[in-house]
């Protein structure tokens, strides 16, 4: 299928791109200082931009998405985070979207039951499987951070060891490579496997899961099998860091290759769906509180249109109100 | 009949043509390549051209979906991309609906018309990839560069005829927008759509008419003055004969303390009228000081259906009427998307309604917090209230004949989040209620496969196929608890249900809420009730039979 | 019908009906589901159209009408709706094929099946055709119930 080939072929370019690189041309400047500073600037400006973009652009109407019972009657329990009433419970409710992926949660599938009745019982891999993938991530990205400090941070300390508690290789052994690459591979099969899902891939869908797949093997494979030499690379992060633009040291090959798709992944997250990350916060079905009854919600392009008033309509049909004996306003 | 049966020549010809199941050919490579097929009972008449005229709505002409040419307005591919622009700068909604979606898929088999169609653009992921696409094409981002990479197309005339087919197959009904991780909701976008299409005459009958004729009398029915007034008193009469009570509702009067507005559906059809005895009943019942208006006459809003600015102007009649009036507040009626409007549209367009006061019910003492600055209180809020302060003299015995279970409209669930107050009603008129499947009901509610001005009877296919989810969670409770009455709180349900049930489910009626109510209250002076509402024996009230009155 | 008959279709339902529902599936426009509310009412109504078949004096009749209800409102023509009905001598002819209890049925006991089979056709004909009948009175009676008043002001 083209639609998952591409990206694998374009992922194997890119990770061919460094390697030839710097191996054969010695661009290692060019592959270690100038391109990730590219890539550092793309993504937190193009992330900031398409943040503003977002945000400059008004919200007219309040429409969260009620999934469960308003605040009414003081007898009534509402519910707090599904139809939220106070800024703080809409707050909760993005969050629990951010850190429980809590709408997934819900996912349900038909199923057939024994007595051929239809029910529709719950499907949870999503899910899970997203929430893997993610969680994973993101402690692999804090991880990192002790590569862009003189002194390692404490937190990243306690990551490093919870992380690390199955000490069964050297150097040891992270849980997050392997779970990372085991969700990836699941949304991956996922998409390939359900007729459904085939149909609604692009490519673009392909691609980052591709890409951080390569990123997260190239990785292992720098760490287990090559035993790269850490301190050079930490060197060279630091002087990142520091914003400095000296020539990078002596580092393995596979180091830029790592380096060079990260840095693309970067430039690519603020163009493509990745944004999903900020847009998550924003989205008005769910950061609303349920209470446009009680306060009034402003829109400040509220259009003007002209209705058809009262009087109007009297003019219409006052000899069939009269004779209807409807009260008028003028004889 | 033979206009909407297809002709025997034709469906030779598709079958030769097309990938059949025998022929083992029935995967298609992208959607896109999917071709759009309108035949008789997938789409809605368009607009006829009087009722453009009257609305001065672009393009009125006469023409239909099977048409070869359409008859687009000379530069309607720009009059479409400004549309878009203009609609992405005022709504951030539709800019973050369209940029985040990650096509995982969660929301693709939560849509009734996949569910009931199995076709693929009826997944809401996909539906609002249909116009994602285009946006896509026409505001490049650095993906476009990558052709073929991020499934962008230009604006063709076939686009559009997609568009049209598939933005009136989604009922802007939110359940997708549930269970997606982004909220993402395919209503907004089915919204902003039929803004666009409206925009070069790309439009339905069956929703502009309503709206002409509502700008119009008041009502969507275009029922005039007199004839909305003998309409209602013929009600009062029938509930005299059935129950020897006389109410007396009035209309167009100043100074009532209540203004109530419900649907022209409850005014003129059939069951909804039934559900009209019922509110007069309850009014009567506890003796509330109200008046009914012949011009804000529609409580329900197909406006919503067409464009943001025509809901505006609809709805506006509502605050204009309880001013002139001097109302203290209003009661609505039972209605699903006239909710969603009153709830999350209405302050905001028309408001502030300083000249309203906060609602107080004048029976409990309760003060509607809730609805403190549109000054809006649902009947069904209303009346759980009474029910609980203990103010309805109620025999829930009169609904015995009466097995039921309840509709969550979804409007009321997904855009407002009423779910309670309904099933404590219901719960307190009748003595059999049983729940649907778990995920069939609240928030999970499934779509009469009607709504959102596709109940057209041309439509009618489409519509028994997109309501065939709700019918078969009817079904299962009908089966499992021989449940024969399906008690829901919506006009266009109302009306959509009855054929819906006599085609998957025969044997279950549909009922409104307050109905059920009327049904059950003790009125002072009645007469011995043998029948309800319909007219229609009550179980174990029979003549001569023994009740304990 | 026949005891043989209803042996082999004992023993061989699970693959029939299975191969059935596929066929009745894919003929959705990208074929449906099996988890989808209308995969579950096909299988269950396919099922139970097998299972009547190898007794004598079965009544497919409700279930026939299950499958009709679905097929009636479907976007596709009767030809291929009613296809389905063809499909089930092809698989029958395929497994026979593929099965060694293959030689214990008949010409006879086959063309027992086939007729049967051909008769549901017809049966399931007169079925679909109910059902479109029953979409035109809805559409007749949806318009008087919403004219209801008016219908009633003009008989008074
Ligand atoms: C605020 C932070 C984030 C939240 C709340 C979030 C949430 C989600 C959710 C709910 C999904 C859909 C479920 C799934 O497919 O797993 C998803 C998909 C995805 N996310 Fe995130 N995400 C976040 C940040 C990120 C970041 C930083 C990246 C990558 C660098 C990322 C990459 C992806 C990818 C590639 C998918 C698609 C998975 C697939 O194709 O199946 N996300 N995200
Ligand atoms: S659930 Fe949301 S993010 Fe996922 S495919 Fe549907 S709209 Fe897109
Ligand atoms: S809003 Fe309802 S009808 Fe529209 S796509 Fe979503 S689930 Fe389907």
């Amino acid at each position: 299928m083209k639609k998952v080939l591409m990206p694998l072929v374009m992922v194997a370019v890119l990770a061919l791109v460094p390697f030839l690189g710097v191996q054969y041309a010695g661009l290692s400047y060019l592959f270690g200082v100038i391109i990730p500073y590219t890539a550092i600037v793309v993504l937190l400006a193009g992330f900031l931009l398409r943040l503003v973009d977002w945000l400059r652009r008004p919200v007219p109407f309040r429409i969260p998405t009620t999934c469960g019972q308003e605040k009414s009657l003081e007898w009534i329990k509402y519910d707090r985070f599904e139809s939220p009433h106070r800024f703080w419970e809409a707050a909760a409710r993005v969050l629990s979207e951010v850190f429980l992926f809590r709408s997934l949660f819900r996912n349900t599938k038909a199923e057939l039951h024994k007595d051929s009745n239809l029910a529709y019982g719950s499907h949870k891999w999503l899910w899970l499987g997203g929430l893997a993938f993610h969680w994973s991530l993101l402690i692999i990205v804090l991880r990192h951070s002790r590569f862009f400090f003189v002194m390692v941070p404490g937190f990243t300390e306690f990551l490093d060891h919870a992380d690390g508690f199955l000490d069964v290789t050297l150097p040891t052994f992270y849980i997050t490579n392997a779970v990372v690459l085991a969700a990836i591979t699941f949304l991956v099969f996922r998409r390939l496997n359900d007729a459904k899902m085939r149909l609604i891939s692009l490519q673009t869908d392909y691609f980052p899961l591709f890409l951080i797949a390569a990123i997260v093997v190239v990785g292992i494979l720098m760490r287990y099998l090559t035993r790269l030499d850490i301190m050079p690379v930490k060197d060279q992060m630091l002087r990142l860091v520091n914003f400095s633009f000296d020539d990078p040291g002596e580092i393995g090959t596979l180091f830029y290759v790592h380096l060079f798709l990260v840095s693309v992944l970067a430039i690519y997250f603020p163009f493509s769906k990745l944004m999903h990350a900020g847009a998550i916060f924003l989205s008005p079905t769910r950061n609303l509180c349920n209470n446009s009854r009680e306060k009034r919600h402003v829109n400040p392009w509220n259009a003007s249109i002209k209705f058809k008033t009262y009087s109007e309509y009297e003019d219409n049909y006052r000899d069939k109100m009269k004779k209807a004996n409807l009260p008028i306003e003028k004889q | 009949m033979s206009k909407y049966v297809p002709k025997l020549s034709d469906l030779k010809k598709e079958f030769d043509e097309k990938p059949s199941v025998l022929k083992g050919n029935y995967s298609v490579q992208e959607w896109w390549d999917i071709p759009v097929e309108f035949r008789d009972g997938n789409w809605c008449f368009p607009g006829k051209p009087e009722v453009l005229e009257d609305l001065g709505f672009a393009n009125p002409r006469k023409w239909a979906a099977t048409d070869e040419n359409w008859q687009l307005p000379a530069g309607w591919q720009k009059t479409i991309s400004d549309g878009l622009q203009s609609r992405l700068k005022k709504y951030r909604s539709l800019k973050l609906f369209l940029d985040s979606c990650v096509r995982c898929g969660a929301c693709a088999d939560k849509c009734h018309f996949f569910l009931g169609t199995g076709d693929p653009k009826n997944m809401p992921v996909v539906r609002a990839e249909l116009l994602r696409s285009v946006y896509r094409h026409d505001f490049p981002l650095v993906e476009k560069i990558l052709k073929g990479f991020s499934g962008s197309r230009k604006l063709t005339e076939a686009v559009i005829k997609e568009w049209h087919m598939y933005f009136h197959q989604c009922t802007e009904c939110r359940r997708c927008s549930v269970f997606c991780p982004f909220g993402i909701d395919t209503a907004e976008i089915t919204m902003m759509v039929r803004e666009l299409l409206n925009l070069i005459g790309v439009n339905n009958n069956w929703i502009l008419a309503p709206v002409s004729n509502c700008n119009r009398t008041g009502n969507h029915l275009g029922i005039e003055p007199h004839t909305f007034v003998q309409n209602i008193n013929s009600l009062v009469e029938d509930i005299e004969d059935l129950t020897g009570v006389a109410v007396e509702p009035t209309f167009n009067r100043k100074g009532a303390e209540v203004l109530f507005i419900t649907p022209s559906g409850d005014v003129f059809g059939d069951p909804g009228v039934y559900t009209m005895m019922g509110y007069l009943l309850l009014f009567h019942h506890i003796g509330l000081d109200y008046t009914i208006s012949t011009y804000a006459s529609e409580g329900g809003n197909f406006g919503m259906f067409t464009s943001n600015d025509m809901m505006k102007k609809l709805n506006a009649k509502m605050y204009h009427e309880a001013k002139r009036l001097g109302v203290k507040w209003i009661l609505g009626g039972e209605c699903g998307h006239m909710w969603r409007v009153v709830h999350q549209y209405m302050n905001t367009m028309n408001g502030p309604a300083d000249f309203l006061e906060v609602p107080v019910s004048p029976i409990t003492g309760t003060r509607f917090s809730n609805a403190a600055a549109t000054k809006m209180v649902h009947i069904a809020e209303f009346t759980a209230d009474l029910i609980h302060h203990k103010k309805l003299k109620l025999d829930p015995k009169r609904n015995d004949h009466l097995r039921t279970t309840f509709h969550d409209s979804c409007n009321v669930a997904r855009g407002m989040g009423m779910f309670e107050e309904p099933r404590h009603i219901l719960r307190n008129v009748c003595n059999t209620f049983h729940e649907m499947p778990e995920d069939t009901i609240r928030e999970k509610t499934f779509c009469c496969g009607s709504g959102s001005g596709l109940n057209a009877e041309e439509n009618m296919e489409n519509r028994m196929r997109g309501g065939f989810p709700r019918a078969n969670a009817v079904k299962q409770v009908k089966d499992r608890h021989k449940v024969n009455s399906l008690v829901t709180i919506c006009a266009i349900d109302r009306a959509s249900l009855p054929p819906l049930m006599n085609y998957w489910n025969p044997g279950v009626s549909v009922y409104g809420l307050h109905e059920l109510v009327g049904n059950a209250l003790i009125m002072q002076g009645e007469k011995k009730r043998t029948e309800d509402l319909r007219e229609n024996p009550m179980a174990g009230f029979e003549d001569g039979g023994d009740d304990e009155e | 019908m026949n005891t043989v008959l209803a042996k082999f279709l004992e023993s061989n339902k699970k693959a029939i009906l299975q191969q059935w529902l596929d066929c009745a599936l894919a003929l959705f426009p990208e074929k449906m589901g099996y988890s989808t509310p209308v995969a579950m009412v096909l299988s269950g109504a396919l099922e139970k159209i097998l299972s009547g078949l190898g007794k004598s004096e079965n009544d497919c009749q409700e279930a026939l009408d299950d499958v009709t209800r679905i097929l009636a409102v479907q976007n596709f023509p009767p030809s291929k709706a009613l296809s389905i009905f063809l499909e089930p001598k092809l698989i029958l002819r395929d497994i026979m094929m593929k099965t060694t209890v293959a030689g214990t049925l008949t010409q006879e006991v086959q063309e027992a099946f086939n007729s049967r089979f051909d008769r549901l056709t017809l049966e399931a004909f007169d079925s679909y055709m109910r059902h479109r009948e029953k979409i035109y009175q809805l559409k007749v009676e949806e318009g008087s119930r919403r004219m209801y008043m008016a219908l009633r002001r003009t008989e008074a």
